[in-house]
Parts: structure tokens; sequence; C-alpha cells
């Protein structure tokens, strides 16, 4: 009986070990090298993700006014950057993005009028959910998530 | 039922040495085929892994005294419940439940590792395995729990008596999956090294794991201290002993690196200091495991003299000089991103703080190593007993509860000294508030006055920005304070279950200052009817009662406590003699409150009928047990995966083009 269970397992073991060598279309362990849209997506969720924890800091009282306004001046600055960057890797978007980066649960309805601003530096927009690719100001959200943030 | 378990470990050892082989040469070979064949090898060996443990378990509820191991930890007299400690009680069931430990947290790293590790998944799968290999081969070929007796004997020699405690259930479990698991950070972060990475891909999954295993060493320290408390019979949670020190040390490391990840995080600094903190730690468990299994050091904690530790001793060398080597390898590609702003930032609070750490490990180490070193040197041995490492340890102890108190109120990048006097003026007040009322009460030990008084500072701050937080929320959205709070914690996870894991940390602090500057101890040999007075207490010896049961007698003294005349309750202490093991344990009888506990146990029955006894009131020790719990809801909550905030949509035509409103998708990460 032992031997027989002890059978049974080996075999089932080596049958799930030598089952990718017979079976068709094997997907590759490593997945392909991510993107360069995704990492500058990654980089600006992160540097979204910095805004917010600063942003918290500022309310929580542990920042002065001329300090958080230096850091985020240099945040959005750094994100309209890697923006441009990733603008002019992918020419087929275009000047700009029809939709850029929003939070999570905005639907993907178009622009309420061609002629939105900045409130940051005033500059064109596409649309409210794009973020300033001048300045760097991210797109309008709701105040209330401005007590998020994402670290200590 | 041996047997099988006999073969599911050697399979077991196959299919770890096939995957962590598999990985690298598909890598190399770029063979998807065999990527995935090793892949498979990996999720399956924790199963095989199973099959071992449940015909180990399977041998002691059947008791199948000719498996060795059985006959030497169980007897026919043992309880059913005691078999889950059974398991791990010696050397060999203890290997085994470590590499099904690892094997089970290797599997779910691998499985649920994030897209952005898949690139050097092979190398960190790689260093999992072959670490797993060498546990299982020296669990399936030099200290096999399946090994069986030539003749079948009738009964066993039983558990010892000291693991038939409620704590023994977790603490060896959770120190033991929290010692392995350190594997899981290190195999992420040499993954990274060996695939040549520069970046910061591996921070995410470093800092998951570390944080995991953290909190099971975490807890198994404390549940450790605790089972000393109540069993050992002296009255104290800590020693200082070897094992115990083995322990702490890969704690420390852990420590700094859960909180030097954040900045590599944040800013893509310390990328040095994570690889060197994790692989101090990683090799510090090492030692541990040499230190617990070798046997060089006596210790209560020990598994006893024991063959192993040249092997243990091999692995340690390899562990700590691979990843040195590979560190030396890709120094020229661990430039951190950014350099320190300032000195008054976050960043430069979590650097002292490394280094806080690391000193304090450091310290231990010396103090854990130097009788080794001195019967090296042909000296008589030297032992270094508590009072080095109170006096030493116990200062920088304090420095780093100053660091939790101010580091958490500094922003990140640069902090203006204004903004820090202004937010660390209500905690200031309330700790020198404290310090100040313990003075009119006649206190006047310096650390005690300084432990406490740095611990109001810390709890003040984090009440008082959980107190602005939840204000400046119920003022944006117009929740009720309870809901804001709520909502606030939910939305900065991290952060704030970081807070909490710091409140434990202060309750832990709370016990150790109460107990070890303000108890009272106080010896005593007393006759049925004699009191004597403790403090507040008089207690009254009524006497003795004798009691054989199966494996062991039990005397169980009857000692009344009175508190201003009155009677207020009754304590039991326990001593059991094991005549099969030629020792006697005892149960302290404990009364605990949140200010004191008082504590006595019986260390003597003469034979006039007098008793000896041991007397000890300890101040708020309460609080370092109900920190286990408060330590583990902080790393729940710091771990809730939080949802991404911020998904960037890429459209799905060109921006011309008028598309009508409907949701795109967003990009995978």
């Amino acid at each position: 009986m032992v031997i027989l269970a002890a059978a049974a397992l080996v075999a089932v073991c080596i049958a799930i070990v030598v089952y990718p060598f017979v079976k068709s279309g094997s997907r590759s362990h490593v997945k392909p090298v991510n993107d360069r849209a995704t990492t500058a997506n990654s980089e600006v969720e992160a540097i979204f993700d910095a805004i917010r924890t600063l942003q918290l800091e500022h309310q929580l009282g542990n920042i002065v006014e001329g300090l958080y306004q230096e850091q985020l001046r240099a945040y959005r600055v750094k994100a309209a950057s890697i923006l441009r960057q990733q603008s002019e890797s992918q020419p087929d978007l275009g000047a700009g993005y029809s939709e850029g980066v929003t939070t999570a649960g905005s639907d993907g309805a178009r622009a309420d009028s061609p002629a939105d601003k900045c409130t940051s530096c005033n500059a064109d927009l596409p649309n409210k959910f794009t973020p300033c690719s001048h300045c760097g100001a991210p797109a309008t959200a709701p105040t209330s998530d401005s007590t998020e943030g994402t670290e200590p | 039922m041996a047997d099988l378990g006999s073969i599911s470990l050697l399979l077991a050892l196959a299919l770890a040495s096939y995957s962590g082989v598999g990985s690298l040469l598909g890598t190399w070979r770029r063979s998807p085929q065999l990527q995935e064949s090793a892949l498979y090898a990996t999720y399956i060996t924790p199963l095989v892994l199973a099959v071992a443990t449940a015909s180990l378990v399977g041998a002691f509820v059947t008791k199948d005294f000719q498996v060795e191991y059985v006959f030497l930890h169980s007897n026919r007299a043992m309880d059913i419940q005691y078999i889950w400690v059974a398991f791990y009680a010696g050397n060999e069931g203890s290997l085994l439940y470590i590499s099904f430990a690892l094997a089970v947290m290797s599997a779910l790293a691998i499985w649920r590792s994030p897209a952005n590790v898949q690139d050097t998944l092979p190398f960190t799968t790689a260093v999992l395995m072959f670490v797993m290999a060498f546990f299982l081969a020296v669990t399936g070929f030099m200290a096999n729990p399946f090994d069986k007796l030539p003749f079948v004997p009738l009964d066993g020699e039983g558990i010892n008596p000291l693991l038939t405690h409620f704590g023994m259930f977790f603490h060896p479990p959770a120190l033991m999956a929290g010692l392995i698991g350190l594997t899981l950070p290190f195999a992420f972060s040499m993954g990274s090294l060996l695939g040549g990475k520069t970046a910061d891909e591996w921070v995410d999954a470093g800092r998951t794991w570390g944080i995991i295993s953290w909190v099971l060493l975490a807890g198994g320290l404390l549940l450790g201290s605790w089972w000393a408390y109540t069993i050992l019979g002296w009255g104290g949670f800590w020693f200082w002993d070897p094992v115990e020190n083995a322990a702490l040390m890969p704690w420390l490391g852990l420590t700094a690196f859960i909180h030097s990840i954040m900045v590599q995080k944040r800013r893509g600094m310390f990328r040095m200091w994570n690889v060197v903190l994790i692989n101090a730690a990683f090799g510090l468990a090492l030692y541990g495991m040499f230190m617990n299994r070798g046997g060089p050091v006596p210790s209560v904690h020990s598994f006893g003299a024991s063959s192993l530790g040249w092997i243990f001793l091999i692995f340690l060398a390899v562990g700590v000089l691979v990843p040195l080597g590979v560190f030396f390898w890709r120094y020229p590609i661990l430039k951190s991103a950014q350099n320190l702003d300032s000195m008054l930032s976050r960043e430069a609070a979590f650097l002292a703080n490394n280094l806080l750490l690391l000193g304090i490990a450091f310290v231990t180490l010396w103090g854990t190593v130097y009788p080794l070193l001195s019967r090296l040197a042909g000296e008589e041995e030297i032992t270094i007993a508590r009072p080095f490492y109170d006096q030493v340890n116990g200062p920088l102890f304090l420095g780093l509860l100053f660091l939790m108190g101010v580091g958490p109120l500094l922003p990140w990048r640069r902090a203006n000294l204004a903004s820090l006097r202004r937010s660390l003026l209500v905690p200031g007040a309330v700790a020198l508030g404290l310090v100040l009322l313990l003075l009119a009460f006649g206190i006047r030990q310096p650390y005690g006055l300084l432990g406490f008084g740095l611990g109001a500072l810390v709890a003040t701050g984090i009440f008082m920005e959980w107190g602005r937080g939840t204000r400046s929320r119920h003022r944006s959205s117009g929740e009720n304070y309870l809901v804001s709070f709520c909502h606030l914690i939910a939305a900065n996870r991290p952060r704030y279950g970081g807070y909490i894991a710091h409140l434990a940390v202060v309750m832990v602090a709370l016990g150790v200052v109460g107990t070890s500057f303000f108890n009272t101890q106080h010896d005593v040999v007393l006759a049925p009817g004699e009191s004597t007075v403790v403090r507040e207490y008089e207690l009254r010896y009524l006497g003795t009662t004798e009691e054989f049961k199966g494996n062991r007698t039990e005397f169980r003294s009857t000692v009344e406590v009175y508190r201003d005349g009155k009677l207020r309750y009754t304590l039991t202490p326990v001593r059991a003699f094991y005549p099969s093991f030629n020792m006697a344990a005892t149960r302290a009888a404990i009364r605990s409150t949140p200010i004191e506990d008082l504590y006595v146990v019986s260390s003597e029955n003469l034979p006039d009928g007098r008793v000896g006894f041991r007397i000890l009131v300890n101040p708020l020790i309460w609080w370092m047990w109900v920190a286990g719990p408060v330590v583990v809801l902080g790393t729940v909550v710091a771990l809730w995966p939080q949802r991404s905030r911020a998904p960037v949509r890429i459209p799905a035509r060109p921006p011309l083009e008028r598309a009508p409103a409907q949701a795109s998708g967003t990009v995978p990460a």
C-alpha cells in the first residue's frame, strides 16, 4: 500500500514536471521586458504617490508652505518630463492625450470643453483629466483624495 | 507511513534541485519549456512535503514507536494536542517543518510575484530552491525523522515537559518560519543583483516578504519571552541567552531593512544599504540555526549536542561569502539615484535608525560569540552576562525610541527646524510633564524616567497625527469622526499600519522599563500557616497537595493573597517532577493586571513540609504581552493591498478623433 502510494506520488510529480515538454505552445517563464509605456506609467504613478504623501504631510503640518511648494513643483516638473518623453516615444498618439492620468473610477468621457486650462500655469490642456505637460500639475481630482498617501 | 515520508523527502529534494537548476538553465538556454517545468516543480514541492509532514504526524497519531523520532518525543500518556509540538520538538522534525514552511512561502512568493520582477525571477527561484535543497539534504541524509529502530518499543520516552505549554504551540513555528522566511527578501535581492538589475523592481516584493518574516520573528520572540516568564520559574522573560540572541539579531537586521527599503522605494536611495542589511539579516539567521543545532553553546533553547554543527557552519560560510561576492561584483551598479538632501529629513532619520539597529545587533553578536572565541583561544571560557547587554544596548534602545518619536514627524527630503519644533511641542510637553509627575511621586531611576518619557513622546506624536488627519478628512469630506478615522487609515495603510506597530513597540518598552527598573523580588521559605509581606501584598501559605498524574508528580501549593487586610484571591503555583526526564518543571501562579503582575512560584518542597517561594511584583509587564496582537494588527494593516490610484489610460485611437464616451482600458502594470 505504501509502495503504491509512493509510486503514484512519484508518477504524478514526473507527469507534472514533464508536461511542459509534451504540450504545445508553452508560455515563457520570463515575461517580456516591461515596455517603455509600462515603465513610464510606473514612474508617474510613483511620483503621484509621492505628491499625495507630500500633501498629507502638508495638511498634518509637518512641512512648511515654502518647502511644500518647492517640492511639489519639483515633482510636477518630473512628471511632466516623463509624460513628454512618453508622448515623444509614441508619436502615433499625436501632440497630447485624449485621456491621461486619472483617479480610479473615472470613466473615459470626453472633455466637456476643448479649452480646459491648467490650474497652476494656465496652459491649454486637451481636457481636464490630463496632467499639464508644461508644469506637471496633476489632473483634476476630488479634494478628499488629498488626505491619501501610501507610506509613512 | 514512515517509508512514504522518507520517499516524499527525497522526492522533494529532487524537485527542489531540479527547479533551481532548471530555472537557471532555462533562462540561459532560453527554453520556455524548461522554465515552465522548473516553475511547476516549485509549485508541487510544498505538496510533496505536505505528504511527508502528514506521514510524520500520522506516525505520532498511530504511536508508531518503531520510528525513532516518535519514540524520543512522545509516549502513550501524551495528550493528543501535543502531537503538534512533538512534531517540531527535535532537530529532525524541526528541519522538516522549516523545509515545509520555506516551500510554501516560496511557492506563494513566486506565484504572486509582481510583474516587474519577472526578468529576474529565475534567479530568485534558484536561490530559494538551493536553500531548500540544503535543508532537505540535511533532513534526508543526516537528520531523518523517519529513521527506524531495529525493534518496536512498547512505549516512548515522552515529550519534554518544558514544551507542554500553550506558548509552545506557536513560539517555535513562528520563530522558525520567521528565520527561514528571511530567505525570501534575500532571494529577491540576490535575484535582482544576479539578473543585473540596477533599479528598484525588487523593492515591493522584498518589502512584503521582509515584513511577513519580521512579524513572524517578532511574534515568536514575544511568545518565547512569555513562555520563559511563565514556565522557567525565575520571574524574568529575557536572559540574553545565546540562542535568544541568535533570534534577536536577524530581527534587528530585518527591522532596519523594512524601514530602509522605504527610502529606496520612495527615492531610489540606500540601494547598497538594503542589500547589505538583508544579506546581514540572512547571515545572522543562518548563524542562529548554527547556534541552535550545532550546539557550540549550551542553552535551554537549543536542540542539544548535535553532529550537524559542521554542516551548518559550512552553509553559514557559503551564505555569507557568496552574497558578499555578488555584492562586490555588482557594486558599481548599485549607486543611489539621489543624494541625501538634508540631515534633517526622514531619510536621515532612517539612516540613523539603520546605524542604531546594526549597533545593537553588533553588540549582541559580540557578547554571544565572545565565550566561543575565548574557548577557542585556549583560555578559560569567559561568559558575558546580562549586565553587559543591559548597559550597552539599553541606551541604544532608548535612542531608537527617540527616533521613533521624531522620525515620523520629519518630511521627506528636507524639514524646516521651525516646523519640527512646532510638531514636537505637544509630544515633548507631554513627555516632560510625565517625567515631572513621576519625579513628584519619588521615582528617581534615570533610565526608567527616560524610557517612560520617550514612550510618551512617541505615543503622543502618533495620536496627534491621527487626530489631525481625522480632523482634516472630517472637514473636507463631511464624514463623522469615526468614519473619517477609518477611511484615513484605509487610505494610508502602510503609514498607519506602521504607526500601530510603533505603538506595540512602545507597549513592549513600557513592560521592559517597568519590570527592569521597578520590580520587587522576594525569596522566602514558608511553613503552612506562615505569611510574608511583599509591597502592599500579604501572602499566606496554606499547604501543598501531592498528586500523581501518569507521567509526573504534581505539588500544588495554595497561597492566599491579602491586601489592606482583606482576602483578594488565591494563587496556586505548581511544581511537577517528571521521573522519566529526571527533571522538575514549574508553573508560576500569576495575577496579571495592566498595573502590575503578582508572580508566585514554588522553588523547592522541603521534607519538613516547608516550601521555598519566589515572589515578584512586576510592574507593567502585562503591556508586553498585549503588544503581540497589536503588532500583528499593525502588520496586517500595513500589508493589506491598496488599490491602484492612478492607472494611466492610453487611448485606443489617436486623440484628434472624437471617440464616443466609453471607458478605455488601462495599461497593465
